[in-house]
């Protein structure tokens, strides 16, 4: 019998988002791995970043803090028991109140600006492009899984709606832990002068 | 005129082809399969039948001494009795059945000796049976039958279960009559008439009737109380009169003997409701209306009754919609009655997915056993119309953690969890004036935490399932404290056959209206209030005391209402303890003990002793559901997500029993052994969570504000070079 695909098919609650969760992380932490020794294998060298004020490193620290939160609470839940609940759903939540705010920040701080390194005066960690590219995922994935949270807030979505959203909220949660870990990898990069 | 069984077959083909499964709707979906031909009509079948006797042979409205009416030989030509008698409300004793998720107990009550004490067959945790306290199958159908449609435990092969054949012989009747001689000098034993009164025979008419047919449960449950089981069909209907009660038949008589007839309860027919050729209308349904199972399933806030207050409540959002309880609560021929809670194990299978909360309102990929699931077209969701509730913005969490009926039914959360009064332990039915306080005091509505895992019908997963079976689930129930006596024996508590127990204690309990009512009744004597009020204001009356003389009175009675309770209740412990000499009696109520503290005074037992032979029973409820605008919840979160919150802050006072003996309040959240810590943590995110959404809002608008125009700026840049 023909199946025709169907808006219900492609919902992504139909993902095993547990199996998705455990392959993402190993390929993220064998990338980075792999990464990292090219990286250093190929002895490339260029003048370190030039440092931040120590107002926008805090609140990198402090955004990247409640990322490590964030996704220690849900992925470390969703790993142990399957589904969020008790005093982790508290610390995600507490988490994710100052993860709104803090977005904001490092958006105005940290979004690439385009300039080039001499035009802005001073030597950009975004200087390379996955630097930049790493950034702009960080941010977009940010603000898909707060958007979706807060959209799920509203009286809006009906408990379908609500369960795909919050489906959605954990790729995108996934897709900010994946771009975090990009972005620091980067900025260490060009902290240490490799890149 | 008497017909033989040969003549009355050839009456009655034309009844057979024309009644059967029609009267019990879904046979073709149970294994048990109609021997009968079927009118298949949707207007029914109209009963004008003969009646038959226990002996079948057909009544004769106008011979000497008529014999009651016998569902079984009478309906029982057409429908399939035995397979009907084994159904829901007839299988409590059946051991092989399987009995789910814990329901309303039978409960033992005996006012003069102060019980309350919930009973079961079915093996629910918390409730007694009746095999295991050394009551008789007959003593608890002659005690609690009136509000059962007979069989089930007053079935023959429930009050006689050895026999083959289950008929009463003389053998049994002989030992019957030895068991009664010893009785003086051998032990205590339970009563058994089974060989008098017979078995209770299964009353169709009991849940089939027609609203306004003129048949009355009430008298059915009078009939039963006075041990006229077989005549209880018969007076029930209206069809005759009967005369006499078999209480006072002894248990060493002999109903075959021809001296004894006389003594026998006398039916009188009414013959005008039979034809001429000895038929009688009968006035039944297919499908039982709303106002039989109210006979029995009847609930009632205790603070409504004797008020007028009644039209101040609304009735199940269901039943308001014009659906009947059995349109839900539906059983095919097997008369297996579907309850309706989610997971519940039926022979039915993928039809019973489709008649609990979620099955009918939610959609078809939601519920254990769901269309989905099961493939099982007639799992599908909607039945009835039913709408598919939006939930709009709340986290679907909730259904992870309550069930439906959580929010959805039974009482508004009040601040001090009211009492309700009940059809089967209350006697509602009878026509008396209540105040609607009296025992046993029953609590509703209280959300308790159930671990559904034992009572679904399938292994379950937990993950993305709304309904997790690891989970503990919130759940409303009502609940009750059971008082009874009992013996600590080895370091616990044994409960001691309620029956034994009124033997031992009646003559120093000394209570012949009310156990409260009796023990904390007192009357200074003249001497006395002499001494209180001195010579010449010991005769005033009450009204002419002035307020300090009234105080000195109203103190001096309730020392001597300590002293009394004290010195009765130390005498019926110490009758107790003669009996039992290996053990230390106690008496339970409100979830507390009380033993002998020598001649005469008690004092509370050790709690530890006592262990949970104290805990209070409880079962769960669903109805009366209540519209979605009123459920919990629907004015926010904070009426759950607050400290002030009356989910878990309610109190509930369990009602003691023991005149002059103080019952603290407890929180529900002890109950319901919440994580206080952690829900008080957990309201601190509520509060100002309005204005947080608002601020939420407004940064992740700017942070897009700030995506945006970089995004464009840095385009902008790329194209200009």
């Amino acid at each position: 019998m023909q199946h025709f695909v169907t808006i219900g098919d492609l919902s992504v609650t139909q993902f095993d988002f547990r199996s998705i969760l455990i392959y993402s992380l190993i390929g993220l932490a064998v990338l980075v791995v792999i990464g990292g020794v090219a990286i250093n294998a190929s002895k490339k060298t260029v003048t370190p970043a030039k440092s931040r004020s120590w107002f926008s490193k805090l609140l990198y620290l402090a955004f990247m803090a409640t990322v490590i939160v964030l996704a220690g609470t849900s992925f470390g839940s969703i790993l142990q028991a399957g589904h969020m609940s008790g005093y982790a759903l508290i610390a995600h939540l507490a988490g994710a109140g100052a993860f709104t705010f803090l977005l904001l920040a490092v958006a105005v701080l940290f979004v690439p600006n385009g300039a080039l390194p001499e035009e802005a005066g001073f030597t950009s960690d975004g200087r390379w492009w996955f630097s930049r590219a790493s950034a702009w995922l960080l941010l977009i994935s940010s603000i898909a899984a707060a958007g979706t949270m807060f959209f799920s807030m509203l009286p809006i979505l009906d408990t379908p709606g609500l369960l795909e959203f919050a489906a959605l909220h954990r790729f995108a949660g996934l897709a900010v832990v994946v771009s975090a870990v990009m972005h620091v990898f980067a900025m260490l990069c060009a902290k240490s002068g490799l890149r | 005129m008497r017909e033989s069984l040969v003549d009355l077959n050839k009456l009655f083909p034309s009844i057979c082809l024309a009644s059967g499964s029609l009267f019990f709707g879904f046979a073709q979906r149970s294994e048990a399969q109609n021997r009968y031909a079927t009118s298949d009509n949707g207007s029914g079948y109209v009963h004008w039948i003969d009646l038959y006797d226990a002996d079948n042979r057909k009544i004769d409205p106008a011979a000497e001494s008529p014999k009651p009416y016998s569902p079984e030989k009478t309906c029982g030509r057409c429908h399939e009795y035995s397979t009907i008698s084994h159904g829901w409300h007839f299988n409590a004793t059946d051991a092989d059945t399987k009995h789910g998720r814990p329901g309303q107990p039978w409960i033992w009550s005996d006012d003069l000796t102060g019980t309350h004490l919930p009973l079961s067959f079915r093996g629910w945790e918390g409730t007694h049976n009746p095999d295991d306290l050394g009551l008789s199958r007959w003593e608890v159908a002659a005690k609690l039958g009136g509000f059962m449609p007979g069989g089930g435990v007053g079935s023959l092969e429930s009050l006689l279960p050895e026999d083959e054949g289950n008929e009463i012989s003389k053998e049994q009747i002989a030992a019957a009559k030895e068991s009664e001689s010893e009785k003086e000098t051998d032990e205590w034993e339970a009563e058994d008439k089974t060989h008098i009164t017979g078995a209770v025979p299964v009353d169709c008419m009991m849940c089939h009737r027609n609203a306004g047919s003129g048949y009355s449960p009430f008298v059915w449950s009078e009939q039963i109380e006075d041990e006229n089981f077989a005549y209880a069909p018969t007076a029930a209907l209206g069809i005759a009169t009967v005369s006499g009660n078999m209480t006072r038949l002894k248990g060493d008589f002999d109903p075959k003997l021809e001296e004894n007839q006389a003594k026998l309860p006398k039916v009188a027919y009414e013959q005008g409701r039979f034809t001429s050729d000895g038929k009688v209308f009968f006035d039944l349904v297919r499908k039982p209306k709303n106002d039989s199972c109210y006979y029995c399933h009847t609930s009632r806030d205790a603070n409504s009754v004797g008020r007028g207050l009644r039209w101040m409540h609304d009735d199940d959002v269901h039943v308001r919609a014009g659906i009947a309880c059995a349109d839900c609560h539906r059983n095919g021929l097997d008369h297996h009655t579907v309850r309706g809670y989610d997971g519940e194990l039926h022979e039915a299978g993928g039809l019973v997915a489709s008649l609990s909360c979620q099955g009918c309102h939610v959609g078809d990929d939601v519920g254990h056993g769901s269309a989905t699931e099961t493939g099982d077209p007639l799992a599908a969701s909607g039945r009835l119309g039913a709408p598919m509730p939006e939930h709009k913005g709340l986290p679907p969490i909730h259904f992870e953690k309550m069930t439906c009926t959580a929010c959805h039914s039974g009482s508004m959360p009040s601040s001090e969890v009211p009492r309700e009064i009940n059809s089967i332990a209350h006697r509602l039915g009878e026509h008396i004036k209540r105040t609607g306080m009296e025992a046993p005091a029953i609590f509703g509505t209280v959300n308790l935490p159930v671990d559904y895992s034992e009572y679904l019908g399938v292994e379950t997963a937990g993950g993305d399932d709304a309904f997790h079976a690891h989970d503990k689930v919130y759940t409303p129930h009502r609940m009750m404290w059971p008082s009874y006596w009992g013996l600590i024996r080895s370091g616990k508590v044994e409960v001691l056959n309620p029956q034994q127990v009124y033997d031992i204690v009646r003559r120093p309990l000394k209570v012949r209206k009310g156990f409260e009512e009796d023990l904390g009744d007192v009357k200074l004597s003249l001497s006395d209030r002499k001494k209180i009020l001195g010579e010449d204001r010991a005769r005033a009356k009450e009204e002419d005391r002035t307020p300090e003389e009234q105080e000195k009175i109203t103190a001096a009675e309730e020392e001597e209402r300590k002293k009394q309770v004290n010195e009765r209740m130390a005498a019926a412990l110490e009758a107790i303890e003669e009996e039992f000499p290996n053990g230390t009696a106690v008496y339970i109520s409100a979830g507390q003990g009380f033993v002998r503290k020598g001649e005469e005074e008690i004092e509370p037992a050790d709690p530890e002793l006592i262990g949970d032979a104290g805990k209070p029973y409880q079962w769960p409820l669903a109805h009366n559901v209540r519209p979605a605008r009123q459920s919990l919840g629907a004015n926010g979160c904070v009426e759950c997500h607050s400290d002030e919150s009356l989910f878990f802050q309610a109190e509930i006072t369990p009602v003691g029993l023991l005149p002059g003996h103080e019952v603290e309040p407890i929180k529900l959240y002890d109950l319901q052994q919440a994580d206080m810590p952690r829900l008080t943590l957990w309201n601190q995110l509520f509060a100002g969570r309005s204005q947080f959404k608002v601020a939420g809002l407004i940064a992740l608008a700017l942070t897009c504000l700030v995506v945006v125009s970089a995004m464009t700026w840095n385009f902008s840049r790329f194209f200009k070079r």
